[in-house]
């Protein structure tokens, strides 16, 4: 395995810093320099033309008299050549005003890992310099001393000192250095970080190290450990008793992407957590816009009934999207402990389920652009084994496969061509997804009676009580809930 | 601007339904029934936000490059990506709708950002103070 060691800050892009190094304020903003690792005291940048050495901005000390007034770079790798920079007072007076250089080694025992500075390496004073030369711009330049071309990294530590309030601006800054401090590791000598893979992600945030085409693993919901669910009332296109634990199937996703941020795998793992219903269902989702093309293969399905065709890439044939169906009977994942419902009836034991784990392999690298963001992924219940009959999340179309001709029947006030889907004709849907793990309502419980907030929730837009899924104080009867 | 979308949004919207007006407030009694319930037919049933974060790229004299890690305030990653401090970016994710504010780290930098009107804006610019 190839080991590459590439420097943070420095050749994150394999680009080599160049050799002179310069600074001449155009960012027009402290805040930015000191992002990159500079620091300033009582010294701000001018923008006034009356002032400005050259291009837009300069720098001006703003510091009374006495006080510390100093500019230091950023840690940096000397050669040979010369310091230069400009610099004039603003103002005509010849007192004690001028500049002095420093160098400060790199000591890692020191808590902002500054050795104690050098001698006086280099000192201008303007009182030395004929009236009115001081107002004029001034062409400074020193050796790097050889001390400092060691190949250990140094900060130049530029003081500027006033006996007045005149103020001493500076321009051009030119080292004869290479950039060498890291600014997300808090401006520390950049540092060799291993990548054992070469995929340009340090190991320490790589979630597949030695592996070039993978390089992070993120979920959702948000926790590793954690579910969302899907719940669903299964009379559809006739209401039910809204206790939406008909089928409840938790499920967590895990994406595994490269350094591009470009897809790789899509994997679920899911559970069926209950079931109340008298008859078994099948599940299924889709991934809206996406060409089923895209995925080269599907694995983990749990078919058992022979109503589902599969394409060669483990997809469900027949459909404009990719479609995965997990399972075609519940009944084949669960393992029940008796009674007519599992795990929704207190009555009973507490039954657990087989979790099927779907794996999506990508045919290339994909880019979720935002094409695929403005569509999603589609859950649906495929009602009584019925591959014609499909339940899903409100507002969301079925697939090619499903009958559309029952749109509009029963309790059904869907208009396709309003792409208006699955709500009654008071707008309340037939399924429920949620991003945790839901706590449902016991077998016939109106989810009113187990959630207290729902109904304020629902009847607010979803304004009040975002939460109301959540286990919190005054939030939930207990009793109504499995 | 570079704009990448995360692609765990397409999980997220798993969750989701699409987006409509809605006017809030409708009818703030509550019902005993579900059956009863007076809903905007525009209200999606959502449980999730749709969140665009914009992180604000800083110049560097160098290439300067690490994960960038967004979170919630538990510390769990939600987005993790390769990013360019000097480049902006946009990323918009679907997140459940009760979380308010979003933890992002950046190398060895750290800062929690609010989530308002959908939007997260990420700068770790420093403040402007002497050193």
């Amino acid at each position: 395995m190839k080991k590459t060691l590439f420097l943070s800050a420095v050749l994150a892009l394999g680009g080599i810093a160049q050799a002179q190094f310069t600074q001449t304020f155009e960012s027009g903003a402290r805040p930015i320099e000191v992002a990159n690792c500079w620091s300033f005291r009582n010294v701000g940048f001018t923008n006034q033309a009356s002032e400005v050495i050259s291009g837009t901005y300069s720098s001006e000390s703003f510091g009374a008299p006495g006080t510390s007034i100093f500019v230091k770079t950023p840690w940096l790798i000397w050669n040979n050549g010369n310091v230069s920079m400009n610099a004039r007072l603003r103002a005509l007076g010849n007192d004690n005003q001028g500049i002095k250089v420093y160098f400060i080694p790199y000591d890692a025992m020191q808590p902002n890992g500054e050795g104690a500075a050098s001698g006086l390496v280099y000192t201008f004073d303007f009182a030395t310099q004929a009236v009115p030369n001081v107002t004029t711009v001034q062409n400074l330049s020193f050796a790097v001393p050889a001390a400092v071309k060691n190949g250990q990294p140094w900060k130049m530590f530029v003081t500027f000192y006033m006996d007045n309030t005149n103020k001493l601006i500076t321009d051009n800054w030119s080292m004869p250095a290479i950039y060498y401090s890291d600014p997300l590791n808090g401006c520390r000598p950049s540092t060799a970080i291993l990548d054992a893979d070469g995929d340009g992600v340090a190991d320490n945030d790589d979630d597949f190290p030695n592996d070039p085409n993978l390089a992070y693993l993120t979920y959702y919901p948000v926790n590793a450990a954690g579910f969302g669910t899907v719940a669903y009332e299964d009379l559809w296109p006739a209401k039910g008793d809204y206790d939406f634990n008909d089928l409840v199937v938790d499920y967590q996703l895990q994406v595994k992407s490269d350094a591009q941020s470009r897809v790789r795998f899509v994997e679920a793992d899911l559970y069926a957590r209950a079931v109340g219903a008298g008859i078994n269902h099948g599940f299924g989702f889709e991934i809206d816009g996406m060409n089923p093309a895209f995925i080269s293969n599907t694995t983990g399905m749990v078919l058992t009934d022979g109503y589902i065709s599969l394409a060669g890439n483990g997809l469900e044939a027949g459909q404009t999207n990719a479609v995965v169906i997990p399972w075609d009977n519940t009944e084949s994942v669960l393992n029940r402990v008796g009674g007519a419902f599992h795990n929704t009836d207190p009555n009973f034991g507490t039954g657990t389920a087989d979790t099927v784990h779907i794996s999506m392999a990508f045919a290339s690298p994909y880019i979720a652009d935002a094409y695929l963001y403005s569509t999603a992924l589609k859950p649906f219940m495929i009602k009584g084994r019925n591959r014609m009959i499909e339940i899903h999340l409100p507002d969301r179309a079925p697939t090619d496969l499903a009958d559309f001709s029952l749109f509009g029947t029963g309790d059904d006030d869907s208009n396709p061509g309003m792409g208006r889907y699955y709500k009654t004709s008071n707008n309340l849907p037939w399924a429920l997804a949620l991003p945790v793990a839901f706590d449902y309502p016991i077998e016939k419980v109106d989810i009113l009676s187990a959630h207290l907030n729902f109904a304020a929730w629902a009847q607010s837009g979803g304004v009040m009580f975002p939460d109301w899924f959540l286990n919190l104080p005054g939030y939930r009867n207990a009793a109504n809930i499995y | 601007m570079k704009t990448s979308i995360y692609a765990l949004a397409i999980a997220a919207v798993v969750l989701g339904a699409c987006s409509k007006e809605v006017n809030e407030g409708v009818n703030p009694t509550t019902p005993a029934r579900f059956d009863d319930l007076q809903v905007d037919p525009n209200f999606d049933w959502k449980t999730t936000q749709d969140v665009t974060i914009n992180i604000e790229g800083i110049p560097t004299p160098v290439p300067v490059k690490s994960t960038l890690v967004i979170m919630d305030k538990q510390g769990r990653a939600i987005h993790k990506a390769l990013h360019t401090m000097s480049e902006s970016e946009s990323i918009s994710m679907t997140l459940p709708s009760h979380i308010k504010s979003l933890v992002v780290t950046y190398g060895s930098n750290e800062k929690e950002f609010a989530i308002e009107n959908g939007t997260v804006t990420v700068s770790f610019l420093p403040v402007d103070q002497d050193q």
